[in-house]
């Protein structure tokens, strides 16, 4: 049975009519802030001239933020609302919480996501209009679109998020969801305190009986998430999290993803300003550091989580200046260890699996290898990286590249000018990259895309000993190998050791960075 | 200079290096030639003696570079270059490594006696014996570059910008030496701005240095004794009428006039007392204004020192180079002939126009031992109309900045991985379509982004 309310229908039939009425030259893209889309002002032309000249966009004006609609020239511009009164992103009152969101069936909340995620459907009312619209921006043209627009709707699939609720939260043979909803009574022994023991002998009466009505449950949280800007869904991955348990989520938005946001937004408010998930959910813009906004939401007692994703100084900041209990998704990145032997008869094979471990997300993800370590001599190195050159070729063929862009001219110019170049297309045009260096490489300086960095080692362990927290996943070939060093690679903070290939692998209920990402998102709190 | 090079070009550019700081005219096309002379010598001798350098030519495929043009579009080198050798070289004490690597990005082919060398100082020491002027500055990376300067190169280095710098006419560091310094940076003898200090010291009547504390160390280290002895060393001076020279990075003349000021005492600086600055804005305070804008520095030593702005200069320039650029009182960086400046686009494409904004980048005809077509790490708004203060030619406006860097990336690909949900039906995924990643779906850099 549908979730919607009729409000929230009249709210999103209006706000579609509104996106369609958009002009040519400015377009207004509503947030979304607790059950109730929220639609910006438009500056006067004069006044957006004016903030285009002080600096690279987003611009604000007044209680406007305007980003470019593309990288063109004469590109319209797109108003979204500033979240200027931070004040009204935090929840006012956790009372009201405990018995709305809180108390609500955790399937009615995953009902909804369900709901969310047919609102979401690429061939529905709301995707066909923001596409519309930014058809008529010139975005559309950016090849590929569908897909996301595809991923976003499943983003919200209702079953794998009770999956990992129940695997996550899980306890013995009780489910998460259990503990979502209700104070789950404790199996076993419960045994009074010390001082409840003395004050028997100190009062000469019984102790106070135990066990009876204890237990243990998952309470929600509000949670402020400041996502990064590397991949479109991640800031929707982060909220979904928040919803699956729940949450009481102000998710912050990275301006250049106001599409996706838009159609976030606008699938929120036909649940209708009063539905429990709704009116408990924000989307707001801001200027990361902006401290008018931050301060107020980083105040002690403003959430319960903070969950930031992102680069280090932006991590950095945040914990400077807040003392909320913070979920870190740190910068971190992967690697692959390829053994001695490993380019037996067919070193295209091992090349193929190595290079799946690398493309993931376009290296944009934490996991992406950006670098293999080969235990071999010199020739076989080589030969190494021309059959992953071979593999990258054809990886390029199928699923055309980003452009390589400045970052991989000034490696190939810069950092990595001494490095042996193994290429697809030629420079600058290069589609993907191998190069083979003679010396240890900085991971901070990778620039993404399909550029693998190969470093030779006489034995693995010289590379085992260069890694540490940073590194988030290793896939290891041959398999034997990997076996002998997950427990030595996992004690130096790697958090995926898999076989090489397999790196991306998932399950529901998964840990993530070495978390039980939902159970850090619930207060664990006993009776 | 016994290097290879075009004489007659050299001594071109430094006249009119001098006769463009007088204001007085010069021929334009001239100075563009005798600079596209000296770099394209400068091409051909990098080409034939510095081993990335032909190899970079081979993967590019540049078999012919004829003209300026192509080199700047073409053969921009970043200045990573100088820090291209492995880190644990260094921390391993392996001056065998560092010295074939500088064999490779560079002319020379040193061969030093390594026997005994165990620091960096000695393992320089060793290569200027084999006629290397080696440089070292540190990034804020805090990994350090090393510059290998032939004798022509560091002779450059070090007279180029007594051809347009009223630093040296007005007597100071130059033959008639006579003048008190201060110094707000510590002195050394191979890092960038200390270097130069070490020269300024040298050939002052008397120096103080006086190191304001890291403004990263909590708490501060007590600064009150020193501030007092530094504030004795200028009334000293003031009575003697000596001429003063203050140089130091903006954020420590910053702190060195709030410091002062907020003693109260009065100190008379002599009236021709002369500020200079340089090392760039990158360790302003976030709670100082006026270690990051050249406005509120400005009215700041004004206020607390009495420094009038004609006598305050800042200076920008890198170790990788040899020259530099001063700032005038209009708040412009003018490029000196000696230089060819221009910035380029994120596809590492030049940028024309009367006022363009791009990454930095310069050709540089004096590096005759290591490549100089370089790409800085910063970021600038290039103009080329008349300054009101009359100096001809490009210049940089305020406001310099670090370019964006590449940072790993935050852990967002693996939100979807590890999220709670179904994998996506492979069905889904349309060949010869980009990846989700590769599709933001507006495109403002998201190195511009909150």
């Amino acid at each position: 049975m549908s979730v919607l309310s009729s409000v929230g229908q009249a709210q999103l039939a209006d706000a579609l009519r509104r996106l369609d009425e958009n002009g040519p030259a400015v377009v207004r893209a509503p947030g979304f802030v607790r059950g109730l889309l929220r639609w910006p002002d438009v500056p006067p032309a004069h006044e957006i001239e004016a903030a285009k000249l002080g600096g690279p966009p987003p611009w604000r004006v007044g209680d406007t933020y305007l980003v470019p609609a593309h990288a063109g020239p004469e590109a319209p511009v797109v108003a979204l609302p500033y979240a200027a009164v931070a004040s009204q992103l935090v929840e006012p009152d956790t009372g009201h919480l405990a018995r709305c969101l809180y108390a609500t069936p955790v399937q009615d909340v995953w009902n909804a996501l369900g709901e969310l995620g047919e609102l979401l459907d690429p061939q529905g009312a709301i995707v066909a209009t923001v596409t519309r619209m930014t058809r008529r921006l010139g975005i559309a043209a950016v090849p590929g679109a569908d897909i996301l627009w595809r991923m976003l709707a499943s983003v919200f699939e209702p079953e794998s998020a009770a999956a990992a609720v129940d695997a996550e939260l899980g306890h013995g043979a009780r489910p998460g969801r259990a503990y979502l909803d209700n104070w789950v009574p404790v199996d076993g022994d419960v045994r009074a305190g010390a001082t409840a023991r003395l004050a028997q002998a100190v009062f000469a009466r019984p102790v106070t009986p135990v066990g009876a009505g204890a237990g243990c449950r998952a309470v929600p949280t509000r949670q402020l998430h400041i996502t990064p800007t590397n991949t479109p869904l991640a800031w929707v991955a982060s909220l979904v999290r928040g919803l699956t348990v729940k949450g009481s989520c102000l998710v912050k938005v990275p301006a250049e993803y106001w599409p996706l946001a838009t159609a976030v937004a606008l699938a929120l408010s036909a649940l209708g300003p009063h539905h429990p998930l709704a009116s408990h959910t924000s989307l707001g813009y801001w200027r990361g550091g902006d401290r008018a906004v931050e301060d107020v939401l980083l105040a002690p007692d403003a959430f319960d989580r903070v969950v930031v994703w992102g680069g280090g100084q932006a991590i950095a900041d945040v914990r400077s200046r807040t003392s909320i209990r913070t979920v870190l998704f740190e910068p971190r990145a992967g690697v692959t260890l390829l053994g001695r032997g490993s380019f037996g008869d067919d070193v295209d094979s091992v090349a193929e699996r190595a290079a799946v471990d690398s493309l993931v997300e376009d290296q944009a993800a934490c996991t992406s290898s950006l670098v293999h370590y080969v235990e071999a001599d010199e020739a076989a190195a080589v030969r190494y990286c021309g059959a992953l050159q071979r593999a990258l070729a054809r990886w390029d063929a199928a699923l055309p590249p980003r452009p390589a862009g400045r970052a991989l001219l000034r490696l190939r110019r810069g950092a990595l000018i001494r490095a042996q170049w193994f290429v697809n297309g030629d420079w600058p045009a290069v589609t993907s990259a191998v190069a083979l260096v003679p010396h240890r490489f900085d991971l901070g300086g990778h620039p993404g895309g399909r550029c693998v960095v190969v470093r030779r080692v006489e034995d693995l362990s010289e590379a085992v000993e260069m890694l540490d927290r940073g590194v988030s996943a290793v896939g290891v070939h041959p398999e034997q190998r990997w076996r002998e060093l997950r427990d030595q690679l996992a004690a130096r903070g790697v958090t995926t050791v898999t076989p090489v290939g397999q790196t991306e692998r998932r399950w529901p209920g998964m840990p993530h960075d070495g978390m039980r990402i939902l159970s850090e998102l619930v207060s664990w709190t006993v009776c | 200079m016994t290097v290879d090079a075009p004489s007659r070009e050299i001594a071109g550019l430094l006249i009119a290096s001098r006769l463009w700081a007088e204001r007085q005219p010069v021929d334009d096309e001239r100075v563009r030639a005798a600079r596209a002379n000296l770099l394209l010598a400068n091409h051909a001798r990098y080409a034939a003696t510095i081993p990335v350098y032909r190899q970079l030519l081979t993967d590019l495929r540049l078999d012919d570079v004829a003209d300026i043009p192509a080199l700047a579009a073409d053969l921009l080198i970043s200045v990573d270059l100088f820090k291209s050798y492995d880190e644990a070289w260094l921390a391993d004490g392996n001056f065998a490594a560092m010295t074939r690597w500088v064999s490779e990005v560079s002319t020379h082919a040193p061969d030093p006696d390594l026997q005994g060398v165990r620091t960096v100082a000695e393992w320089r020491n060793r290569l200027r014996g084999e006629g290397i002027y080696l440089g070292i500055s540190s990034g804020s990376s805090g990994r350090l570059s090393f510059v290998p300067r032939d004798r022509a190169t560091a002779a450059a280095l070090a007279t180029n910008g007594r051809s347009y710098s009223p630093l040296m006419w007005g007597g100071y560091a130059s033959a008639e030496p006579d003048y008190d310094l201060l110094l707000l940076t510590p002195p050394g003898r191979a890092l960038g701005m200390q270097a130069v200090a070490t020269g300024l010291a040298a050939q002052a009547t008397r120096s103080h240095t006086l190191i304001p504390p890291d403004p990263n160390e909590e708490p501060a280290r007590d600064s009150g004794a020193a501030l007092t002895a530094t504030l004795d060393f200028l009334r000293a001076g003031a009575a003697t009428g000596r001429r003063l020279l203050i140089y130091g990075g903006p954020p420590a003349v910053a702190w060195f006039c709030t410091q002062a000021h907020e003693r109260g005492e009065d100190v008379a600086l002599p009236p021709d007392t002369l500020l200079v600055t340089g090392g760039g804005w990158k360790g302003a305070r976030a709670d100082d204004p006026a270690s990051s804008s050249p406005a509120a520095l400005g009215e700041l030593i004004g206020r607390s020192l009495g420094i009038t702005a004609e006598r305050w200069v800042d200076v920008y320039g890198m170790s990788e180079c040899n020259a530099y650029l001063l700032r005038c009182q209009s708040g412009r960086y003018h490029v000196p002939p000696v230089l060819e400046m221009f910035v380029v686009d994120d596809d590492l494409t030049p940028l024309s126009g009367p006022d363009v904004t791009g990454t930095i980048a310069l050709l540089d005809p004096f590096a005759f031992s290591y490549p100089g077509f370089l790409l800085t790490g910063d970021r600038g708004r290039l103009v080329t109309a008349p300054c009101p203060c009359g100096l001809a030619g490009p210049g940089f406006l305020d406001g310099i900045t670090r370019a964006p860097q590449q940072e790993l990336k935050g852990c967002a690909g693996a939100a979807l991985s590890a999220l709670p949900l179904s994998a996506l039906p492979l069905s889904a995924l349309p060949l010869s379509t980009p990846p989700s990643s590769a599709l933001p779906l507006s495109t403002p850099p998201s190195s511009t982004l909150p």
